[in-house]
């Protein structure tokens, strides 16, 4: 650990019986105390990713290694330095946060005490101390959830996937589970992250990977990724609005059309010849995601 | 692995997977009232000797069935839940999870030990009892085993229960488990005695001289085949990732 990549993956692609692409190729590399977001929306394939990744599926084509072990040749190696917090999973409603923590730890390899130990400093960073003896039925839906993030990221892995790990999760609760990983990376571990939250991979990630239809559009930080745009400011109309002049880029989601600009005195121009009241807004992470999977077309 | 790395694997393991019989005791009531009924039935019809053949059934199929369905459980439980994938990606092997899986939920089979005790110091079946749970031994690892080749190949893991109850219902009272095997005609009772739960209940019934048809030293055969074939298939049976 500390040394060399903790994730390359080139060019992995899954394909499940029937027929059916969970992933056509997906490739990105994460270094040791780097935070990975994986977006993309529901059916992109970063669950699959994950899931070829961490040894649960093999994958079709392609090639990954986790700290230098190759996920399907070396797999019982790359499960001894992961750790990974599925999705959509629940923690048992018999067991209280501290148990879950704790005895996860011994079940990986920890004495009982350093089990307990590390369950309490974990819990704490969750904000779950005062719920430490609480059964799993008495916990909110959030807090079962922020209980999973502590179980996975106190194993001291060198490499954490989690998968959506804040999907259910209140604000107050988000930045918890987000101070929580910036912690784990501070200790030079990898934290690979799903989501499909552009304003949270924004806030959190040192760098996105974007995937759409199981392949990866781009890479980069997400203010490189924002800046590289050839657009800067955006107009947002909803329902029926006559046309806005001078957009370098437009895209209609339902009823929503999103007109660009490549500076703000266009946009004022552009704001000035509409008839209906509207807002100039700068372009953010999601605005890059648009234009790399819609108007670029990435992902087919 | 190091030894104590797996012993700390089952422990934590234990823990966690056997909370649930702590958490919810009312289990026990059941199994003390279904086993209460089933005492009361065997001495009524068959009086001492009845009860002694319950005793040897009793313990084995409860054993037998312990080990399908608590793998069935836990196993379909993990997969609906998605905890089982904690375990999957992590240095914990599969053999210590499942042992200690089986250990956290053990308390259900030392409940019917405990009874069944309890009835052999008051009867004269207390050696029944010692050879009931010594074959009970042989027979529980292969209740585990053929629970964990059904659970992990069943597609829909909320259906898992629906398949291993069954199964345990069937292999624990169709063949002579609850009943003797000398009631059937031959060579059926050598046949049905194929059955681990039944080849258990006859092994323990002649050594603690209630009598059996069969040679001890072929039931006792009969159950290390079932063990062997199990061990060496069990590289195919365990399926330890999600395909």
């Amino acid at each position: 650990m500390g040394s060399g990549d903790a994730v390359i993956a080139e060019g992995l692609a899954k394909q499940y019986p029937g027929g059916v692409w969970g992933a056509k190729s997906v490739s990105f590399s994460s270094n040791y105390g780097e935070l990975i977001v994986i977006l993309g929306p529901n059916g992109a394939g970063k669950t699959t990713t994950i899931n070829m990744l961490t040894t649960l599926i093999k994958p079709s084509s392609g090639r990954g290694l986790v700290g230098g072990y190759d996920i399907v040749g070396e797999r019982d190696k790359v499960r001894r330095i992961v750790a990974l917090m599925p999705q959509d999973a629940s923690m048992s409603s018999d067991w209280t946060p501290y148990e879950a923590v704790k005895w996860y730890l011994v079940a990986r390899g920890f004495s009982i005490s350093d089990a307990g130990r590390e369950a309490r400093i974990w819990l704490e960073e969750m904000d779950l101390y005062d719920a430490r003896n609480r059964l799993g039925w008495w916990l909110s839906g959030g807090q079962r959830k922020r209980v999973l993030a502590a179980m996975v990221l106190a194993t001291r892995a060198p490499v954490i996937f989690l998968d959506e790990p804040t999907s259910g999760v209140d604000v107050e609760g988000k930045y918890k589970v987000w101070s929580a990983i910036r912690r784990a990376c501070r200790d030079a571990r990898a934290v690979i992250y799903t989501t499909h939250d552009m304003r949270e991979a924004e806030l959190v990630a040192d760098k996105v990977v974007m995937i759409g239809e199981g392949r990866t559009i781009v890479i980069g930080k997400p203010k490189d990724l924002v800046e590289g745009l050839p657009f800067k400011y955006k107009i947002v109309l909803r329902g029926k609005a006559n046309h806005p002049e001078g957009s370098v880029a437009e895209l209609s989601v339902g009823d929503i059309m999103i007109t660009y600009y490549r500076d703000r005195s266009d946009a004022i121009r552009a704001l000035d010849s509409i008839e209906t009241s509207a807002s100039i807004e700068p372009v953010s992470l999601e605005d890059a995601y648009l234009y790399y999977v819609k108007m670029r077309g990435g992902g087919r | 692995m190091s030894p104590i790395a797996f012993l700390r694997g089952v422990i934590g393991v234990a823990r966690l997977e056997g909370a649930w019989i702590v958490r919810q005791p009312s289990w026990m009531i059941q199994v003390i009232l279904i086993m209460t009924g089933f005492v009361v039935l065997l001495w009524a019809w068959g009086g001492v000797k009845g009860l002694g053949y319950m005793i040897s059934g009793w313990m084995i199929a409860s054993a037998f069935s312990t080990g399908v369905n608590i793998m069935g459980q836990i196993v379909g439980w993990g997969r609906v839940t998605r905890i089982i994938d904690l375990f999957i990606v992590s240095p914990i092997t599969p053999i210590a999870y499942f042992t200690g899986s089986l250990i956290g939920s053990l308390a259900i089979f030392l409940v019917d030990v405990t009874i069944f005790t309890s009835i052999g110091l008051l009867t004269d079946y207390l050696s029944l009892v010692i050879y009931s749970l010594i074959a009970s031994l042989l027979v529980l690892p292969i209740g585990v085993l053929l629970g964990l080749s059904i659970v992990f190949r069943v597609k829909k893991p909320t259906n898992i229960s629906a398949i291993t109850n069954p199964v345990a219902s069937i292999i624990s009272f169709l063949p002579p488990v609850l009943y003797p095997a000398s009631i059937l005609p031959e060579p059926l009772n050598v046949i049905a005695c194929l059955a681990p739960t039944a080849a258990g209940a006859e092994l323990a019934r002649t050594l603690s001289g209630l009598g059996s048809p069969l040679d001890p030293l072929l039931l006792t055969a009969i159950l290390l085949a079932w063990i062997a074939i199990l061990i060496i298939l069990s590289r195919r049976i365990i399926l330890w990732s999600l395909e």
